[in-house]
C-alpha cells in the first residue's frame, strides 16, 4: 500500500534532482556522469517502491532492490573516477 | 526464489555501499579547501544512509529480524538533502578555489607590476582628485625627492618649481593641474631640487573617464629625465648662435674691405677711362694731321713725288687710318661704359636695318668670296634706338664676314620671339673655342690668330656688349670649333629707360 514516507522521499528527490543536475560545469566529466547516474538509479528505486504497492509486488520489489545494487555499483564507479581525476588535477 | 534474489542484491547493495564510504572516508574532496571536511561528512553520511537501509533489508529479507526496519524510512529521508547539500557545497568549494586562484593570479601580476614601475627609468605616480600623491615609484620619489608626510602620505618638496618649457600658462607637476586631470605629452620642465636643476620630459593623463564633465579626475604622470639631451640641445643652439654671430661679423668685415676694394676700383677704373679718352683725345688730333698731310703729299699738290716716296708716304697714310680707327673705338668704348650712350627709341624696322647693314658689307663680303644671306619672317619692328641697334648688327656681321674663310657664307636671321626681338649672325668659320667663348665679349680680348691675320682692334665685340646692354639687351655665342659661331642679339619688343 502507498506509504507516506515513500512519496515525500520521492518527491524530495525529484524536487532537488534540477539543483543537483545543474550542479556541475562544462566539461562534464565521467565521475559526474556516474554519481548522478547513482543518484537516478535511487530516485528509480523510490518509484519502484511506491509501485510495487499497486503493481506487480514481486517484480517491483526485485527492480527496486536491484536499483539500490546499481546505486552502489554507480556510486563506487563515480568515486573511483574521481580519484584518478583528482590525482591528475582535471577534477 | 524471489526473496533470495531480493537478498542478494541487497548484500551486493551493501558491500557497495560500504566499499563507497571507505573510498568517501579516503578521499580528500577540493584539495586543500575548508570545505573539504564537509563535503566528506555530507557525502560519507549519505553514503551510510544506504549501507543501514541495506543491512537492515539483508537482515528483514533473510527473515533474521525487521527491528531495524522502522529506523528505515527516518534515516532514508535524509539522503536527498544530504546529497543536495554536497553538491551545493562542492560547488561553492570550486567558486572558492576560483577566487583564490584569481587572487593569486592578481597578486603575482600585481607583484610584477610593481617591480616593473620600482626598476623603471621613468618616474610614475598617481595623484587623486583630492590633488594628494597616492603612489610614487622609486625613481619618481628619488628625482623630485618625494617625502613622506603624516598619515604616510607622499608629499612634494614646497620648494619644488616645474616651469615648463613650451608653454608657460601649463605647468607640468602642479597638483592642482594634475588633480583635475590634465592631459600632457612629453611637455619638457625644468626642476630645481636640491639646488640641482633637472630637466623633465612630462606626459600625464586623467584617470578616470567615467567622472561627471568638469569634474575633477586625477592623473597618471610619467616623466623622463632629460637633463643630458636639453643640456646638449642648449648647447647646440648656443654654438649655432656664436657662430651665426662670427659669421654676420666676418661677413660685415669682408663686405667692408670689398667695399673699399670696389671704391678703390671704381676711381682707378675711372682714372683709366680718363686716361684713355684724353689719351685717345690727344692722340687723333695728331694722327688726323699725319693722316691728313700724308695724303696731301700723295696728292701731288706741295710738288711731285717719286714712286718711292708715293709708296712709303701710302704706308703713312694707311697707319694713320687705321691708329685713327682704334682711337675711334676706345673713344667710343669709353663713352658706352661711361653710361654716355644716348638711347633715342624710335620705330625701328628691324629686317630694314639688317638689310641696311648687308648692303654696307657686301663690297666687302664679295672681296672675301663670302655669301651673305638675310632671312626675316617679315615686316619685324621695335621700338628701339636704330642707330646703335645697326652699330651693333654691322659689328657682328663684319666679324662673321672677316672670320669667315672663302666660299662660306653668314646667315642673318630676324626673328620674334614673345616680348623680345632676336638677331643671330651665324657664319661657318672656324668656330671658337669654348675657353675663349666666355672672354670674347671682353675689350681688347681675341683668340688666336685673329687679330694678327684678320686685322682688328679687339674691342668691337665688347662694344657690342655694351650697347645691347644700354638697349635693355643681351648678346651671347653659341659656337662649335670647325662649324662656326653663332652671335644671338637679344632686345626688348619696347625700350624702358631704366
Amino acid at each position: 500500500m502507498l506509504q507516506s514516507s515513500e512519496v515525500v522521499d520521492l518527491v524530495i528527490a525529484l524536487v532537488l534532482l534540477p539543483i543537483i543536475a545543474s550542479s556541475g560545469r562544462a566539461p562534464i566529466r565521467l565521475h559526474k556522469r556516474l554519481l548522478f547516474a547513482s543518484y537516478l538509479a535511487v530516485v528509480c528505486a523510490y518509484i519502484f517502491t511506491i509501485a510495487e504497492g499497486f503493481f506487480w509486488p514481486v517484480v517491483f520489489n526485485i527492480l527496486e532492490h536491484a536499483s539500490y545494487a546499481g546505486a552502489g555499483i554507480l556510486a563506487v564507479a563515480a568515486l573511483l573516477s574521481y580519484r584518478r581525476h583528482s590525482g591528475s588535477g582535471l577534477i | 526464489m524471489a526473496g533470495w534474489v531480493v537478498v542478494a542484491l541487497d548484500v551486493i547493495a551493501f558491500f557497495a555501499f560500504s566499499i563507497a564510504l571507505v573510498l568517501v572516508l579516503r578521499e580528500r574532496f577540493e584539495n586543500s579547501n575548508p570545505y573539504s571536511g564537509v563535503i566528506k561528512l555530507l557525502f560519507a553520511l549519505a553514503v551510510l544512509v544506504y549501507v543501514f537501509v541495506a543491512f537492515s533489508n539483508i537482515l528483514e529479507h533473510a527473515g533474521i529480524t525487521a527491528v531495524l526496519d522502522e529506523y528505515e524510512d527516518y534515516v532514508e529521508i535524509l539522503f536527498v538533502p544530504l546529497i543536495a547539500y554536497a553538491v551545493y557545497t562542492m560547488h561553492t568549494a570550486r567558486l572558492y578555489n576560483d577566487a583564490r586562484r584569481a587572487a593569486e593570479l592578481l597578486n603575482a601580476e600585481h607583484g610584477l607590476l610593481t617591480a616593473i614601475i620600482d626598476t623603471s627609468p621613468t618616474g610614475i605616480m598617481l595623484v587623486t582628485s583630492a590633488g594628494t600623491l597616492a603612489f610614487a615609484n622609486d625613481m619618481a620619489r628619488e628625482t623630485l625627492r618625494l617625502q613622506s608626510g603624516p598619515g604616510e602620505s607622499l608629499q612634494m618638496p614646497d620648494d619644488l618649481t616645474c616651469l615648463s618649457t613650451q608653454d608657460s600658462s601649463v605647468r607640468p607637476l602642479s597638483l592642482e593641474g594634475l588633480a583635475r586631470g590634465v592631459t600632457l605629452f612629453g611637455s619638457t620642465c625644468i626642476v630645481e631640487t636640491g639646488g640641482k636643476k633637472v630637466a623633465l620630459s612630462v606626459s600625464s593623463s586623467p584617470l578616470g573617464t567615467d567622472a561627471a564633465p568638469g569634474a575633477p579626475q586625477g592623473s597618471v604622470v610619467a616623466f623622463v629625465d632629460v637633463t643630458e639631451r636639453e643640456e646638449a640641445r642648449q648647447g647646440l643652439l648656443d654654438a649655432q648662435a656664436r657662430y651665426s654671430l662670427d659669421l654676420e661679423r666676418t661677413v660685415d668685415e669682408r663686405t667692408v674691405e670689398l667695399l673699399a676694394v670696389n671704391r678703390e676700383l671704381g676711381t682707378v677704373n675711372r682714372a683709366k677711362r680718363e686716361f684713355v679718352a684724353n689719351v685717345s683725345h690727344e692722340l687723333k688730333t695728331p694722327l688726323s694731321a699725319v693722316r691728313g698731310f700724308a695724303e696731301l703729299l700723295l696728292s701731288g699738290a706741295p710738288g711731285p713725288i717719286n714712286a718711292e716716296q708715293a709708296k712709303q708716304l701710302q704706308i703713312v697714310a694707311d697707319s694713320s687710318q687705321e691708329l685713327l680707327a682704334l682711337v675711334e673705338r676706345l673713344l667710343e668704348l669709353e663713352r658706352v661704359e661711361s653710361g654716355h650712350a644716348v638711347v633715342t627709341p624710335s620705330h625701328v624696322e628691324l629686317d630694314q636695318v639688317v638689310e641696311g647693314v648687308v648692303d654696307l658689307i657686301e663690297p666687302l663680303a664679295r672681296e672675301r668670296g663670302v655669301k651673305v644671306v638675310v632671312e626675316s619672317v617679315g615686316s619685324v619692328v621695335a621700338e628701339t634706338d636704330a642707330g646703335l641697334l645697326g652699330q651693333i648688327v654691322r659689328n657682328l656681321v663684319s666679324n662673321a664676314v672677316k672670320f669667315t674663310p672663302s666660299n662660306g657664307s653668314v646667315t642673318v636671321k630676324v626673328l620674334e620671339v614673345g616680348e623680345y626681338r632676336r638677331i643671330s649672325v651665324a657664319d661657318t668659320g672656324v668656330g671658337i673655342a669654348t675657353a675663349d667663348q666666355e672672354r670674347i665679349f671682353e675689350p681688347f680680348a681675341q683668340v688666336a690668330d685673329s687679330a694678327a691675320t684678320r686685322g682688328g682692334t679687339g674691342l668691337g665685340l665688347a662694344i657690342c656688349r655694351e650697347l645691347a646692354h644700354a638697349l635693355g639687351g643681351s648678346v651671347w655665342l653659341k659656337s662649335v670649333p670647325g662649324e662656326g659661331s653663332t652671335f644671338t642679339l637679344e632686345i626688348p619688343a619696347r625700350f624702358s629707360a631704366g
